[in-house]
């Protein structure tokens, strides 16, 4: 007896916190949705000295994840050629650009002396999407711009791109992945971001 | 306490990135969308308009790399080791000091009369109390650097950029960016000192630029997949930032936009092998030598185009008709040969090296 009802408290217990994580994110404004990924960020930071990269990219995996649109992402990084990769290209490439991803947050952003980021402002763009103005405060140093442009995936925010001081993170390796799948092929850009994966991890 | 001494890690990693812009530049990778919503040969007649001498640009490129692997990487080395963080902050600010002249002359020719007030008071401040631009008092007292030049200055006016060039020695650079340089250096008190005065100086100043530029060389070397592109794209896109004071339009937005009709599947959903620890070392392995392969054949190619003494010059159709001008026939001929010339430098360079390893 103990049992079955222990068993439909935990039923209850889960769905119902599922649900209510469902509704929270989808309810989470754009600016929240960078606003807690910064605070990740941030705290990740703060720790960064005393975790090693794996460390650091076990705690950033799911904040990615959950709060960029890694999917569409790597299909605007590779631009056109996307539609002429089979499915299981598309997969690969998805897992691995999701990689690189977390990968460069933990190798970046490693410590701490002071940084702290800013909400600036938020502008819509004019096919319902957002721009997260942000400032990235360094002591003793001028601020860096952080842009963060947002979409809508299905009913939650989701980042797309991040401009530091004008330069565009999307637009630049969109340039860069074009330029090695017109040269060397998929296989050989798989190559270089796993090789790219590979230093970060080796590097402290 | 000198600011360069407190950095950690992190806002290395950061300043390199401003460092980067402020060294480097974007071009504007907007998409074109037909009628029926499909792309057209989207970036690539973008990025061949903006960068048409990529041939040229790619071997210029590489000699550049080597002459800094080989000669300025060295000397800088050299130069950071044996200096004291607090003396090269002291040389590094005399000589930002000396720009401030043509921070501020760009100011009044952009019509920015307030900045330019403020950046003359800022030159005046250091030239004076901070002793020669030694130290930065300027900063201290609220007033902030500014980025100006010549090249933003154009922009400003309305001239149009130009193709992307790779200048021997000075790097990054376009069409634009030519008289830029020119002025930038006439309006730089070094240009005016005698020679036997001005020569050792001006190494100095050069030094003291590639010391500057360290971290963001580093920077590069961490983030790019493709040097040449990612120092080419950033290049582009950081000079439109300055040029518009930070106020330009997301111009890549656009790129965004053309896939909302097209949301497929997430195909990162219930993928739970992301650790970084799990990718294949064997697979791993197999895509590097995949990439030495292909690094190989590329070289091969461009020995054999370089040989053939081509430039290439895929060409989108805005630059069609400058083809057919004798003048653009001279000037193809000229970066044939200054081509040729520097793919000589280079490849002795590397015969050095390699001498050197045996």
């Amino acid at each position: 007896m103990i049992n079955k009802y222990f068993s439909w408290w935990l039923f209850l217990l889960l769905t119902s916190s599922i649900t209510f994580a469902d509704v929270s994110k989808a309810d989470l404004s754009a600016r929240e949705v960078v606003a807690d990924f910064q605070a990740e960020l941030l705290d990740t930071m703060k720790q960064g000295e005393s975790m090693n990269f794996d460390g650091r990219y076990k705690k950033l995996s799911d904040p990615v994840i959950n709060s960029h649109d890694l999917t569409k992402i790597a299909r605007i990084v590779v631009g056109k050629e996307w539609k002429i990769f089979t499915d299981e290209q598309k997969k690969t490439l998805v897992k691995i650009f999701a990689r690189l991803s977390i990968a460069s947050y933990a190798h970046n952003f490693k410590g701490h002396s002071g940084e702290e980021f800013k909400f600036d402002s938020e502008k819509k763009t004019a096919r319902g999407g957002m721009v997260i103005h942000t400032l990235l405060k360094i002591p003793g140093d001028q601020d860096v711009k952080l842009d963060y442009q947002m979409k809508k995936k299905e009913n939650e925010w989701r980042i797309i791109n991040i401009i530091a001081n004008g330069v565009s993170d999307l637009a630049l390796k969109r340039s860069e992945y074009t330029s090695i799948l017109k040269r060397e092929g998929f296989d050989a850009l798989l190559a270089k971001i796993s090789g790219k994966i590979e230093q970060y991890s080796t590097q402290e | 306490m000198c600011k360069f001494q407190r950095q950690s890690k992190f806002s290395k990693t950061k300043k390199n990135l401003l460092i980067t812009a402020a060294f480097h530049l974007f071009g504007c990778t907007t998409m074109q969308v037909t009628e029926n919503g499909n792309e057209i040969e989207e970036n690539d007649s973008q990025v061949i308009a903006a960068d048409p001498y990529e041939g040229f640009n790619r071997t210029m490129y590489d000699f550049n790399d080597s002459l800094d692997s080989y000669i300025f990487g060295p000397v800088v080395d050299g130069y950071k080791w044996v200096t004291p963080d607090i003396l090269e902050t002291g040389i590094s600010n005399v000589f930002m000091n000396m720009k401030g002249i043509n921070v501020f002359l760009n100011d009044f020719l952009q019509g920015k009369l307030q900045q330019g007030a403020q950046d003359t008071g800022r030159f005046l401040l250091n030239s004076t109390v901070g002793l020669g631009g030694i130290f930065d008092v300027a900063t201290y007292a609220g007033l902030e650097p500014n980025d100006e030049d010549f090249g933003q200055t154009l922009a400003v006016w309305g001239i149009p950029k130009g193709p992307y060039l790779v200048l021997p020695v000075l790097g990054p650079s376009t069409f634009r960016g030519i008289p830029g340089v020119v002025i930038d250096t006439a309006a730089n008190p070094i240009s005016y000192l005698a020679w036997p005065v001005a020569a050792p100086i001006a190494a100095m100043a050069g030094i003291d630029k590639r010391a500057t530029a360290d971290s963001s060389l580093q920077f590069i070397d961490d983030a790019a997949v493709d040097r040449y592109v990612f120092t080419r794209e950033s290049y582009l896109q950081h000079r439109e930032y300055l040029a518009t004071d930070g106020e330009q339009e997301f111009s890549d937005n656009d790129l965004l936009e053309d896939f909302d009709d097209e949301e497929g599947e997430d195909l990162l959903s219930g993928s739970s092998d992301l650790n970084v620890t799990d990718i294949n070392k064997d697979e791993q392995q197999q895509s590097l030598d995949i990439a030495a392969e292909t690094e190989g054949k590329l070289k091969q190619s461009q020995a054999s185009q370089d040989s053939s003494g081509e430039v290439k010059t895929e060409n989108a159709d805005s630059v069609q008709s400058e083809k057919n001008s004798p003048a653009f026939k001279e000037a193809v001929r000229s970066f044939n040969k200054a081509t040729r010339t520097y793919q000589e430098a280079s490849d002795k360079l590397e015969t050095i090296k390699k001498g050197d390893q045996l």
